[in-house]
């Protein structure tokens, strides 16, 4: 599909030792101008919030303007949808040259998740050249003075490509179960997860497995029992109580038998706290 | 106007002293994605989950590694291929500090993995580490010993041949019996 | 059961040809062609309706037919006391209706409900229904370099990622707008928006000297193909992220209502502590957005103090969202059967903390606003939205609460925990500009007690469902969600292979929209900046105005910064030196 060609003159106008000049006059005091190729407005939003006092990005000499022909630097958000493509490039010829182009948010930076909707022009960098990059969906104030700061200097860029090509073909180390029976362990992951999320259930798995170590004989369920009881008495706080105690009545109960008062008590009432 | 300037006077100064001294997000922010190579088996879960399809697992061109490639600039920061990730490779890490200058390629994260040939029809379908971690797992699930050494037989086979071989296997009406 | 009362009441007028239920509050009625505008007309004002969406689908793979769904809220006329329906009665009826993929017209509607115009602009712009009687047939969604035959979310048009070839950009095709009656008045061939291109979205004003007579515009700058793209590559996981994105200020109502009709229409119901989590998020993003909103009311009016302050508090907010959810606007915690990132106590605490803060600092930067007489003067009896217009348009949120209307979809249509907490709809008289940011104080206040309530009474289950359930192809349900700016309506079909056939995602100020030239009117230019802000679009939308002075059949293009200074200061009114 036939897009826009970057006329000659402009390209001539832009090229890398005369954009390295400009950043070296520019360092004390840059005007941005801000241009929407129809995001979402979340990334608008985040730059609405990094110009308030909490940021203020004018310490370091921001200044935003309202019209391109003012601007050093053009900060685009936004897939380009179709009906904002003609907008774009009108700011884009307005601006003088030389200038940098900064490309905000997944959307900007290469079509986010929109990269192949029919009424979307992936990115801004397949209609005019970009220079730098600001992933993040929305992209947090911090990160945008980050890339406001990367851009002029002040603070080196900080990733890099990283390509591993050496398969050193070992697989990773599965433990042994605790029971005997791995199988143990995967349904207690999987009632963590539903309990409390892939986040916290993973820690809630840990400090299972951890408080079931504690006991004197894992297979027996009388010391199992004080074992998980002690360490939901020590345990701070109330959400991983209440689940340590769940997963132990759902799960342990399946893999060694057990009678009814081997189960824990969810009443605190009986545990005297 | 003068309860505003009261107010002022109240708070102090607001600002973060961002970017001259570090700025903490708070616990579990979702920054950006870290992979570890050595946990990666070349699964694909993370691939299928990602809404954006920033990560894509697929052949090189003569098909002889499964190449896993991350791409930050698509990424939306949601979670999901750390959700799916069996084994911990890939975990959302608390960075937020990610623009690139000039060069977009510093955004592309990528593994390489060789490739699983199948032991019927020769033709590459996975990679190693997928084949030896689901055999380790299999090891540690109480199975007899006959039956682990079956297991790796038919590990080893490509989902096409596994097809063919339990169709022929039922139609000639042999029979096995495994302890 | 619910509903009941009125499909009996439309079966005595109409014949209904078949009557389905999706969900315990939601049933479509299945009539003919013909009875179509008749039947809306009747739900609408006779029995006490408001219209909350209108789907149109492609339903030849399973009946041959197109079908419309013109989906309505029967919550009562609530133009005065005691004009409402019982609590226990309020509900959804759809009416439904078949149309032949060989004459693709139906009778249009709006003649009889205003509320229809844009539903069925978009019907032909997407599909190519044509509807008979349509005041106004202009295209509405499409970019302007679209190709005139081609209909994206019909099944066979096109694969979702076919792009036409774009224009050269000096020659961008051109938009027809809708000019008043009158003499004298001038056509100003101007471009969409652009030099100062902050937000998109272009008006024209139609005014006789000082005063604005009529308004104008064209909308859709961000429209990006999403209904065609979660039915070619989004599976139900994938799907709340993509229903986030829609905007950027109320994404999360978006996502809850995606997913929530998916689960309707499947009768699932979550785990209660999900429900409440999932409340808790989406008043947190009130919140901020009112925070946002006002702070942008005080900010077009010149009072650039209170504006720094209320963005101070807002960021608080913030950090509140990304304390319980990871992110600081997109929350992606939404998935099919319940959530996906829990609350542990200590994130409580400092919940409780930072609320506390919120409460009192809100108190004190509203009280210093109300103080100051000038800036009250600003919003008093500017941009008054009448009780009648609103009725006839439906419109949804603060808009309607601000002129004396109880809407709002948390009273009249409890949807998850809601059924179990306590809280007052913020209704207030007037119908200007201070009316609707009082109604967003007094909703920010009710916030932060649903948030505590929510915190006190969350029980201690799972978060999520065991996934055992299963997806019926051509099942489909209805979901409602309070967004910041008012009603969100989402409307999904399942189809098979795990992505979904029909997803149809109606924002709130969609509805908001065609009534806000009825508030221009009388108004003077300085005050156009501050009633599209009191709307609260998401983002403010005044870009590119053009200002046409109807008697000396002059005119002059203004740019958002001229705008917002005069606003400001009343100085340098723009209509000096027009050409």
């Amino acid at each position: 599909m036939k897009t826009y060609e970057v006329p000659q003159e402009i390209t001539d106008a832009n090229s890398l030792e005369q954009k390295l000049e400009l950043l070296k006059h520019i360092g004390r005091s840059f005007s941005v101008y801000r241009i929407d190729c129809g995001s979402c407005n979340g990334c608008e939003i985040e730059i609405f919030a990094a110009i308030t006092p909490m940021w203020d990005p004018e310490r370091f000499g921001f200044k935003l303007v309202a019209n391109p022909r003012h601007a050093d630097i053009l900060l685009c958000t936004g897939p380009v949808t179709r009906q904002m493509y003609y907008p774009l490039l009108r700011a884009y010829e307005a601006a003088p040259d030389p200038k940098l182009v900064v490309a905000l948010g997944a959307c900007g930076a290469t079509g986010g998740i929109f990269y192949d909707a029919y009424s979307v022009l992936s990115g801004i960098d397949k209609i005019i050249p970009v220079d730098v990059y600001i992933p993040g969906c929305p992209p947090h104030p911090a990160s945008i003075i980050y890339g406001l700061a990367t851009a002029l200097g002040i603070m080196e860029q900080k990733l890099q490509k990283v390509s591993f090509e050496n398969d050193g073909e070992m697989p990773p180390l599965v433990e042994d179960s605790v029971l005997g029976n791995t199988l143990f362990e995967r349904d207690l992951l999987v009632a963590s997860k539903r309990l409390m999320s892939y986040v916290f259930g993973r820690k809630l798995y840990d400090k299972y497995l951890t408080a079931l170590a504690k006991s004197e004989n894992v297979k027996d369920t009388k010391a199992a029992k004080i074992a998980i009881t002690e360490a939901i008495k020590t345990e701070i706080d109330p959400r991983y109580a209440e689940c340590l105690g769940i997963l132990h009545n759902d799960i342990y109960t399946q893999y060694v038998p057990c009678s009814e008062e081997d189960k824990i008590s969810l009443h605190r009432v009986e545990w005297g706290q | 106007m003068m309860k505003l300037l009261d107010i002022t006077e109240k708070y102090g100064k607001a600002t973060h002293k961002y970017p001259f001294e570090p700025y903490n997000v708070s616990a579990n922010f979702r920054g950006k994605p870290s992979y570890i190579y050595d946990l990666c088996i070349g699964c694909a879960a993370c691939g299928i989950a990602c809404p954006s399809n920033a990560i894509t697992v697929v052949f090189n061109d003569d098909k002889s590694k499964l190449v896993w490639e991350f791409d930050c600039g698509r990424c939306i920061f949601c979670g999901r291929c750390d959700e799916v990730c069996p084994t911990g490779a890939i975990r959302l890490s608390e960075e937020f500090e990610l623009a690139v200058k000039f060069d977009k390629s510093a955004l592309i994260q990528r593994g390489e993995l060789d490739s699983q040939y199948c032991t019927v029809c020769n033709k590459p379908f996975a990679a190693k580490r997928l084949i030896k971690y689901s055999f380790e797992c299999l090891s540690k699930a109480n199975l007899g010993e006959k039956r682990l050494e079956e297991s790796k037989n038919y590990l080893s086979i490509c989902p096409t041949c596994k097809k063919t071989a339990t169709a022929s296997n039922f139609t000639s009406g042999k029979e096995m019996v495994i302890e | 059961m619910k509903c009941d009362k009125f499909i009996e009441a439309l079966g005595a007028k109409i014949k209904i040809l078949e009557v389905t239920r999706q969900y315990e509050d939601q049933v479509t009625a299945l009539v003919e062609l013909n009875d179509l505008p008749e039947a809306v007309r009747f739900l609408y004002y006779d029995m006490g309706g408001y219209l909350s969406t209108m789907i149109a689908n492609d339903e030849r793979s399973i009946n041959k037919h197109y079908a419309l769904y013109y989906a309505l809220s029967m919550e009562g006329g609530k133009m005065f006391a005691g004009d409402e329906i019982a609590q226990d009665e309020k509900c959804f009826v759809t009416v439904k209706v078949l149309i032949s993929p060989d004459s693709l017209t139906y009778p249009s509607v709006t003649p009889l409900v205003p509320a229809c115009v844009w539903y069925e602009r978009e019907a032909y712009d997407m599909f190519g229904l044509v509807a008979e009687g349509l005041p106004d047939k202009r295209r509405l969604v499409l970019s302007d370099d679209w190709p005139d035959d081609l209909f994206p979310l019909r099944k066979d048009a096109m694969d979702y990622r076919y792009r036409p070839d774009m224009k050269d950009h000096y020659s961008e095709p051109e938009y027809e707008f809708l000019r008043p009656e009158g003499s004298g008045i001038i056509d100003v061939p101007l471009g969409p928006l652009h030099v100062t291109a902050d937000e998109p979205g272009h008006f024209r004003l139609f005014c006789d000297g000082d005063i604005i007579v009529d308004a104008d515009y064209r909308l859709f700058y961000q429209h990006r193909g999403m209904e065609k793209l979660a039915e070619n590559r989004m599976n139900y996981d994938q799907m709340g992220y993509l229903a986030e994105r829609v905007c950027g200020i109320c994404g999360y109502a978006h996502a809850i209502a995606c997913i929530e009709a998916a689960e309707k229409a499947i009768n699932l119901e979550i785990p209660a502590r999900a429900q409440a989590i999932r409340i808790i998020c989406s008043e947190i993003e009130r919140l901020h957005s009112h925070l946002l909103n006002i702070g942008l009311a005080c900010e077009v009016t010149g009072n650039y103090t209170a504006f720094m302050h209320i963005f101070r508090i807002r960021e608080y907010s913030m950090k509140l969202a990304e304390l319980v959810t990871g992110g600081r606007k997109t929350y992606g915690n939404v998935v099919m059967g319940g959530l996906r990132r829990d609350i542990t106590g200590i994130e409580i605490k400092e919940s409780l903390r930072i609320l506390q803060i919120i409460d009192t600092q809100v108190d004190e930067v509203w009280d210093a606003v109300m103080e100051d007489k000038r800036q009250i003067k600003r919003w008093q009896g500017v941009g008054v939205l009448d009780k009648h217009v609103a009725r006839d348009f439906s419109a949804v949120g603060p808009n309607i609460r601000g002129s004396g209307i109880k809407r709002d979809t948390r009273y009249d249509h409890p949807y998850d925990f809601f059924k179990q907490i306590q809280f007052d709809v913020a209704v207030v008289e007037g119908g200007d500009v201070f009316a609707r940011e009082m109604v967003r104080y007094l909703e920010l206040k009710s916030s932060v007690s649903i948030i505590r309530q929510c915190f006190e009474l969350m029980p201690q289950t799972a978060i999520i469902v065991d996934p055992k359930f299963h997806i019926k192809p051509e099942n489909f349900a209805l979901a409602y969600v309070e967004a910041p700016r008012g009603e969100n309506v989402h409307w999904i079909m399942q189809g098979s292979a795990q992505k979904v056939f029909r997803w149809r995602c109606r924002a709130a100020t969609y509805n908001n929209w065609p009534s806000l030239r009825f508030q221009f009117r009388g108004n003077t230019i300085a005050d156009a900046a501050l009633i599209v802000c009191s709307l609260d679009p998401c983002y403010s939308c005044t870009e590119r105005i053009t200002v046409v002075d109807i008697k000396s059949k002059k005119s002059k293009i203004l740019t958002n910064k001229d705008l917002k200074e005069f606003s400001k200061t009343l100085k340098n009114s723009p209509m000096k030196d027009l050409r």
